[in-house]
């Protein structure tokens, strides 16, 4: 058997499973956001189609379908806006620059290990080979984190306010029988635009002011 | 002596349920009162059930990379201290105008009168500093019923073995409505021969004073009340202290010390606007009431002429004898596929509380747990919290700790959230002062306006873990009784970092303790306490009401000193 390039980074990384939380400085960031598709913060409009996804969306769209597949009971990735959700969660301000590296770097061991023992890339497997391949993944420390921290998203995507961009009309909600509370946030009053998030969203800004040149 | 022409009569540090008693009854007397909050102000209108902003972030208290506390444990035989920015573990509550009552669930209880005297009732423990308050629980007597109307709870007295006198016959308001899980609470009490109460509340059941009642959300603990039912500090008293036309809130104003002159005055408060510009302000009179860990960490960063180790600290006792509330938690699952569909529905409600504990055990007869009576604690009932994500996200692991997806992981959520309905309890009785839970300044760490961060030492007494199991095993015969399945509980002696005292004792003796009976410091003559810094003991039951009537009461002290 292949060995899953996600094990050679086994005692590199540490993530958070709730949160995910790594090292990573700015230099870095900046340039992993410029792979980023050119979208404002705040945007809604994500509606890429597959076909027109580049890397890491492409891959990981395939790897939210897997593990969110459609079928007769249950909700599938695309019916719960999973990508645009993640896609909109990695624009958001606050966001750790960190976790998209996880994301990125994840996808490239995804698609190492892919090629290694397919000669194909993940999303261009079947689905019987792309369930082999995550369940050979999750067995090392760095491939459960990483399908941790995809999972997690499903479930924001699934369970989050609509206003977030996943969980369209409370879908989520109603197949797996939560009632919300109300009154629920308007997208004026998303956490990043409230207390001490917009808060630390100020002084960020404030000192990157400061320390300019 | 002092500043001439101060610019407040009074200046609150802290807007939590320690500072708006004082503010509010200072402004309702004329005085000109400044309340200096370090959070934002945040009010109704803000106010929205989005767990993503309560809860998987939170917009109420600061990133830790910023402002933090370092945790000291004990391993093995050694204290080890970590940074709460590197385990995660924070003890912010909710820093913003109204503090942490904003986030209460608001379940209200007056300590009994033998709180007040725990020594003389059930003499030393050792290893444990256990004194009696230097006033009764008729002296604060007033206030608790004060504080009833004045915050607002709802409730209905009952006869109890160990009820508390109570000065009028019932409640300011009749209880919130309740949940039907409450009547299954009730039969297994009575089947088992103990007696369930009803629960006050600080939550309104009818509109009052420009308040809205409950709107029964069912997204209560952890959530800021949308409704302003719920009696925050804010809500209740500061918007009316604000309405007096004497009473200045500052949000956003972190207070960084007390600055105090040659005769050990404190003259001003210096800190931190929202641009993080230094500022002072001048009083006659400062109030601190920052939640007990910041409370003494503030003093012992006001270093001044006559006040070398701190402020009020002349005898080292400032940050001692920190207290939280001991116990556990535990659950039981009641599956709807257990019961009929009419009583699956019924327990399905969102909204109305459950408004039960059980105090048959506040003081402990029973040769199985000692020779002779003992101090034992309350248990009370809730609903399993809505919130979702938290409870999704542990369910994609199945029993060998192994990753789940599809559409496993979906059944298994969807069970989770949708096949029953959880009842858990939590345990109060109280954590005994010791030499080894106190709060004093990190050498290293600072916060971002370079400050030193508060550091607590979490030693716990084993007696607590003793009375937590004792009171525990109470509370699951109960929901045994219910036919409740997967039942668990825990005790240890890790603290909840939402309930916390002690720091700043009220005593007579000056080597003892830090604050005078009034809760004025015994070495500063123009500052008072009016947080939970103040107990010396903790009781064994939330804090919050005791807090209030205690601020109330000082109130009354300042404006006679005034």
């Amino acid at each position: 058997m292949t060995k899953s390039p996600f094990s050679a980074e086994q005692d590199t990384l540490q993530v958070d499973q709730a949160g995910g939380t790594f090292t990573l400085n700015r230099r870095r960031f900046l340039q992993l956001l410029a792979t980023l598709p050119t979208l404002g913060f705040y945007s809604h409009a994500v509606n890429a189609t597959p076909k027109g996804l580049s890397e890491p969306w492409l891959s990981v769209d395939a790897v939210q379908k897997q593990l969110f597949p459609m079928s007769e009971n249950w909700l599938g990735a695309e019916q719960i806006n999973a990508l645009g959700y993640l896609q909109q969660k990695m624009q958001r301000p606050l966001v750790d620059p960190k976790d998209y590296d996880f994301l990125v770097k994840g996808v490239g061991w995804l698609n190492d290990f892919a090629q290694s023992s397919h000669q194909q890339q993940f999303a261009d497997l079947s689905a019987e080979q792309k369930e082999t391949l995550l369940q050979q993944i999750a067995k090392s420390q760095a491939g459960e984190n990483w399908l941790g921290m995809i999972l997690n998203n499903l479930i924001e995507a699934l369970l989050s306010d609509p206003v977030y961009g996943g969980n369209p009309n409370g879908i989520g909600w109603k197949a797996m029988g939560q009632t919300p509370g109300y009154p629920l946030p308007t997208a004026q009053e998303r956490y990043f635009e409230l207390g001490y998030q917009r808060r630390q969203r100020d002084y960020q800004q404030r000192i990157k002011r400061t320390t300019k040149g | 002596m002092g500043v001439q022409n101060p610019d407040f009569d009074v200046c609150v540090i802290g807007s939590g349920a320690g500072g708006g008693p004082v503010a509010l009854r200072l402004a309702q007397a004329g005085y000109d009162v400044l309340v200096l909050e370090k959070g934002p102000w945040l009010k109704e209108e803000h106010f929205k059930k989005d767990e993503m902003a309560c809860c998987r972030h939170s917009i109420f208290t600061p990133n830790l990379q910023d402002e933090q506390h370092v945790i000291e444990q004990k391993y093995q035989d050694e204290w080890l201290s970590e940074p709460s920015s590197q385990s995660g573990w924070s003890f912010w509550n909710g820093n913003m105008v109204g503090g942490s009552s904003n986030l209460m669930s608001g379940y209200f209880y007056r300590l009994k009168p033998e709180d007040f005297r725990l020594k003389s009732e059930f003499g030393a423990i050792d290893g444990a500093n256990v004194v009696d308050w230097p006033i009764s629980y008729d002296e604060l007597e007033p206030y608790y019923t004060m504080v009833e109307s004045e915050v607002g709870v709802s409730g209905e007295a009952q006869e109890h073995k160990f009820s508390e006198p109570r000065s009028v016959p019932d409640f300011y308001q009749k209880p919130t409505a309740e949940h039907p899980i409450v009547d299954r609470i009730d039969s297994a009490c009575e089947e088992l021969g103990y007696q369930a109460l009803k629960t006050p509340r600080a939550i309104l059941s009818k509109p009052d004073k420009g308040r809205r009642s409950c709107e029964y959300s069912g997204f209560c603990g952890s959530y800021g009340c949308a409704s302003g039912a719920k009696g925050s500090s804010r809500a209740a008293l500061l918007d009316r202290a604000v309405a007096t036309g004497k009473c200045q809130i500052r949000a956003d104003s972190q207070v960084s010390r007390l600055i105090s002159d040659s005769s050990g005055k404190v003259i001003a408060a210096e800190y931190f606007d929202l641009q993080d510009k230094p500022q002072q302000v001048t009083a006659k009179i400062f109030v601190v009431a920052c939640q007990a860990v910041e409370t003494s960490r503030l003093l012992l960063n006001s270093v001044g002429e006559k006040h070398p180790n701190g402020l009020a600290n002349n005898h080292g006792q400032v940050g001692k004898n920190l207290l939280f509330s001991a116990g556990g938690a535990g659950s039981g699952d009641l599956p709807y596929e257990m019961m009929s569909v009419e009583s699956a529905r019924l327990l399905q409600t969102r909204g109305p509380f459950v408004n039960r504990n059980l105090q048959d055990w506040y003081f402990i007869d029973d040769l199985a747990f000692a020779d002779k009576p003992a101090k034992g604690g309350t248990i009370d009932f809730l609903l399993r919290h809505p919130n979702v994500l938290s409870q999704a996200m542990s369910q994609k692991w199945d029993d060998n700790g192994k990753l789940i997806w599809g559409d496993a992981l979906q059944q298994k959520i969807k069970s989770a959230i949708g096949g029953q309905q959880t009842l858990n309890f939590e345990v109060f009785n109280d954590w005994l002062p010791t030499d080894n839970c106190f709060v004093s300044l990190d050498s290293q760490v600072k916060d971002r306006w370079q400050q030193p961060v508060a550091k607590l030492r979490l030693g716990y007494h084993e007696h607590d873990l003793k009375v937590g199991r004792y009171l525990s095993r109470k509370a699951e015969s109960v929901l045994q009784q219910m036919g409740a399945k997967n039942i668990s509980w825990s005790v240890s002696g890790s603290p909840p970092s939402n309930l916390m005292a002690g720091g700043c004792r009220f005593g007579t003796d000056i080597e003892t303790s830090v604050l005078d009976t009034d809760c004025r410091a015994h070495d500063c003559e123009n500052l008072y306490v009016t947080d939970g810094s103040f107990m010396p003991t903790g009781g064994s039951v939330t804090y919050t009401w005791t807090i209030y009537a205690n601020a109330f009461r000082v109130a009354e002290k300042i404006i006679e000193a005034l």
